[in-house]
């Protein structure tokens, strides 16, 4: 983001200034190519594109002189609307240069790396620093700096998305010499084409292409066009580009930020626009959340999920440990159900009041699959055919200081037993471990004021390893009036899920 | 049966209510009914009813309605009488919900009409931390403490109740109705809603349900003949607090609770409508009524969704 402000602030002014100098520099860029590996790469394929980019800028806003360039700017531009997406990006990336062999990766940079080359070759391809030059020359200020600029800065975009930002200095620097550098990558020309199209006719001021050109972004343009867009608007611009070009870590890592923008907005109260269930679960944010899901459950707790294949069809009732300071451990076995078993009803689980009805964490949980614990909430949840998790620890088991990790404490009241009784369907004991090791509570906070019983004091999140093991379904036969059958069906549930956990740890 | 063959002379107390004046034309239209008969302070314009004019509220005069019912001796009676504007002197309010209520009972009890249908809301089951997700006819009403407004119309019920044991001859429907809204509603929720700017409370968005006000008059003219019983009625589906009020075309402003009862309470002595400070509770938990019961026994689907139903909201403003 640094990076992108100063390719504005440099290729704006310097661009404009500098233009003329810059068409000489170009013709040296060529001469530079190997200046990435990647880049070379992309500047092969794309050799021959820098001259076309040149040109669409220049015949569209400024230049009606140039008779050749104008058909090609012409089909460009249609092209140019796709770019116009990256268009918006490459305001704020000036340091993204790099990015572009990324974007040859990525498959939306990859369309417009193909469309931009098309275009490039239908003109010959003519070196690329050659046609800048000339467009100065047409219109000596506005016209240059379109031209010159546009590349720098548009690449800077790409590459804000991609890793490497370490080129975007040289764009930055807006010198005609830096300038040259670029095309030199070839990399350069394609962003130039890219870029140009969009940055070019904020440029050129004609207030249609930049309407066509920039759907999205066309308001930051048009409000400063030389500025390339108000700073506010610059990181949203970059976020956007950096998330179509993203590839390898970049796209899922920003998905996941995605997500949680997103959950963090809804669990603030400000909503998200998708729909809800009459539970709550709002699935247009659960899929959102999901590369933040994966990332957590492939990556980064590497999960592991033993005997999912013995939670039977239909409902039933799943019964966990409860662990960690955060209730963690419900979305991942939920997300474990999931992925695991895609055969099975959504299942939901069941969380205490004091979670539920915590501010933002209540809600947020609810957005994504938590039901507040309740017996007709889980009678009508198994009547939907849902398996249904519960933590019959409740509370006592997220609040539990890390020295006493993996001690199960009471198992409630047993309702979970009379619920099995009385609906008739299995109860499958889970054993979780990781929790604990990942989200210790080191203390606890007085958080009154907050409408919390506490703030739990632990650092964040640790990538400590989890391992789910479901065990047998058990299916029982009584009476939930019998309480003492209930107690005893209690203590053996309690009794599997301890034992599971202990060979879990042993190791 | 053979009510559905004869045509019934209907009852309406509260005629000049939000669904009052919904539901009498389509009762002039219907030609089940044969007679329509107005109980109100004043007679609702460019309707053919015989107009009887009662005052629930006056002093000394608590035998009137019970008179007006013994002459007109209606078949079928709608209690509508309820307070849907502002009361800012909670005693009116009070006089009218309550008091109301409690001689038009007494009046139906000496008339003995066929049925009485009595408009309630969801709001009596109360917005609470205690409370299943999706809450039943069956449920009890916890109303909402320090809501004089809400635990009025909760009061009725049980005033109803008592009649429904005291009276099983005759049959009796309540429609619990989610937040009413459409272009001519005109209720709590709707001012609050076309306020513009909502403040919210952070860190909660709590599940409701809402109702078009057309689909609730169908509702109310289908209890002319629906099997005898409580019945939730709202669109299909929830949607987020926060989503209610972008689709009612305002803006949600959440706000930490203390600053939003400071900001409530200066809205308050302002004069604009907000949220009071007994209502927060309903910014704060989820109200989700179970409406699987309402189309089979009323037979009919509502015909707005829930976003439509607040997107009507808008066309009244524009």
């Amino acid at each position: 983001m640094s990076d992108g402000k100063p390719p504005r602030v440099l290729g704006n002014d310097p661009f404009k200034r500098v233009a003329p100098k810059a068409a000489p520099a170009a013709p040296a860029a060529p001469e530079k190519p190997p200046a990435d590996q990647l880049a070379e790469a992309l500047a092969e394929k794309i050799a021959n594109e820098p001259p076309a980019s040149p040109g669409r800028p220049i015949p569209r806003p400024v230049m009606t002189p140039v008779p050749p360039k104008p058909a090609l700017p012409k089909p460009l531009l249609p092209k140019a609307v796709q770019p116009k997406r990256e268009a918006p990006k490459p305001p704020p990336p000036p340091k993204i240069v790099v990015p572009k062999p990324k974007t040859g990766d990525g498959t939306p940079a990859r369309r417009a790396v193909t469309s931009f080359a098309s275009f490039a070759a239908d003109p010959p391809p003519p070196q690329p620093k050659v046609t800048v030059p000339e467009r100065p020359s047409g219109r000596p200020s506005a016209q240059t700096l379109q031209p010159v600029p546009s590349p720098p800065v548009f690449e800077p975009v790409p590459h804000a998305a991609s890793p490497e930002a370490r080129h975007a200095p040289q764009p930055h620097d807006g010198s005609p010499e830096l300038k040259a550098e670029f095309t030199a990558h070839d990399t350069s020309p394609v962003v130039v084409e890219l870029l140009e199209p969009g940055r070019a006719t904020p440029h050129a001021g004609s207030p249609a292409v930049v309407r066509e050109l920039n759907d999205h972004e066309a308001v930051p343009h048009e409000g400063s066009p030389e500025v390339v867009g108000g700073r506010v608007t610059e990181l949203s611009v970059a976020f956007e580009a950096a998330r179509e070009v993203g590839e390898g870590l970049a796209r899922p890592l920003l998905a996941a930020a995605t997500g949680m923008a997103r959950a963090a907005k809804a669990a603030l109260g400000f909503g998200s626009n998708g729909p809800v269930d009459t539970w709550g679960k709002d699935a247009a944010l659960s899929s959102s959340l999901q590369p933040l899901g994966d990332f957590l459950y492939d990556t980064y707790f590497r999960v592991t999920v033993e005997g999912a294949d013995q939670v039977p069809q239909g409902p039933c009732i799943i019964v966990a440990n409860h662990s960690g300071a955060l209730p963690l451990d419900g979305p991942m076995l939920h997300y474990a159900l999931q992925r695991e078993r895609r055969d099975l009803e959504s299942a939901r689980w069941l969380v205490e009041d004091q979670v539920f009805h915590a501010p933002v964490l209540g809600v947020l949980i609810n957005r994504i699959g938590a039901v507040r614990a309740h017996p007709e909430n889980a009678v009508r949840l198994l009547e939907e055919n849902r398996p249904v998790i519960v933590f019959p620890e409740g509370f006592l088991g997220i609040s539990k200081p890390f020295t006493q990790k993996y001690q199960l404490k009471r198992f409630g009241r047993g309702g979970y037993v009379k619920l099995a009784l009385k609906m008739r369907v299995p109860i499958v004991p889970v054993a979780i471990v990781g929790a604990e090791e990942s989200m210790p509570l080191l203390a606890k906070i007085p958080a009154g004021p907050l409408g919390l019983p506490y703030l739990p004091l632990m650092p964040p999140p640790l990538p400590a390893r989890w391992r789910i093991r479901f065990s047998e379904a058990v299916t029982l036969s009584g009476s939930p009036e019998d309480l003492a059958y209930v107690q005893e069906q209690n203590d053996l549930v309690r009794d599997t899920i301890a034992g599971m956990l202990a060979s879990l740890l042993a190791r | 049966m053979s009510r559905a063959a004869r045509k019934l002379k209907v009852g309406v107390t509260g005629a000049n209510s939000d669904l009052g004046r919904l539901l009498i034309p389509r009762l002039a239209a219907d030609p089940r009914v044969g007679e329509l008969v107005v109980f109100d302070v004043a007679k609702p314009e460019g309707v053919k009813a015989t107009f009887r004019r009662v005052d629930l509220t006056k002093v000394g005069r608590d035998a009137d309605v019970s008179h007006a019912f013994e002459q007109e001796q209606p078949e079928v009676v709608y209690h509508l009488a309820f307070a849907g504007t502002r009361v800012h002197r909670a005693d009116i309010a009070h006089e009218l919900e309550v008091m109301g209520s409690m001689h038009v009972l007494t009046a139906a009890a000496r008339a003995k009409p066929e049925r009485l249908v009595v408009a309630s809301m969801t709001a009596v089951y109360g917005a609470r931390a205690q409370a299943p997700a999706v809450l039943t006819e069956d449920d009890a009403l916890h109303g909402c403490p320090g809501s004089r407004f809400i635990n009025d119309k909760v009061e009725v019920e049980r005033q109803f109740s008592a009649f429904r044991d005291a009276n099983p001859r005759i049959e009796t429907v309540v429609l619990r109705f989610a937040p009413l809204v459409g272009p001519t509603s005109d209720n709590p929720v709707t001012r609050w809603l076309r306020t513009g700017v909502i403040p919210t409370l952070m860190g909660y968005d709590p599940l409701w349900q809402a109702i078009h006000e057309n689909d609730a008059a169908e509702a109310l003219q289908r209890a002319l003949v629906c099997p005898a019983g409580v019945y939730n009625v709202a669109a299909d589906g929830v949607m987020p607090l926060s989503g209610l009020i972008r689709q009612a075309g305002s803006r949600g402003v959440p706000l930490p609770g203390p600053v939003l009862r400071t900001v409530v309470s200066a809205l308050e002595s302002v004069g604009r409508t907000s949220v009071p400070d007994a209502l927060l509770d309903y910014l704060r938990y989820s109200l989700v009524a179970d409406v699987s019961r309402a189309p089979a026994a009323l037979g009919f689907l509502p015909r707005y969704s829930m976003a439509e139903a607040l997107s009507s909201l808008q066309e009244a403003r524009a």
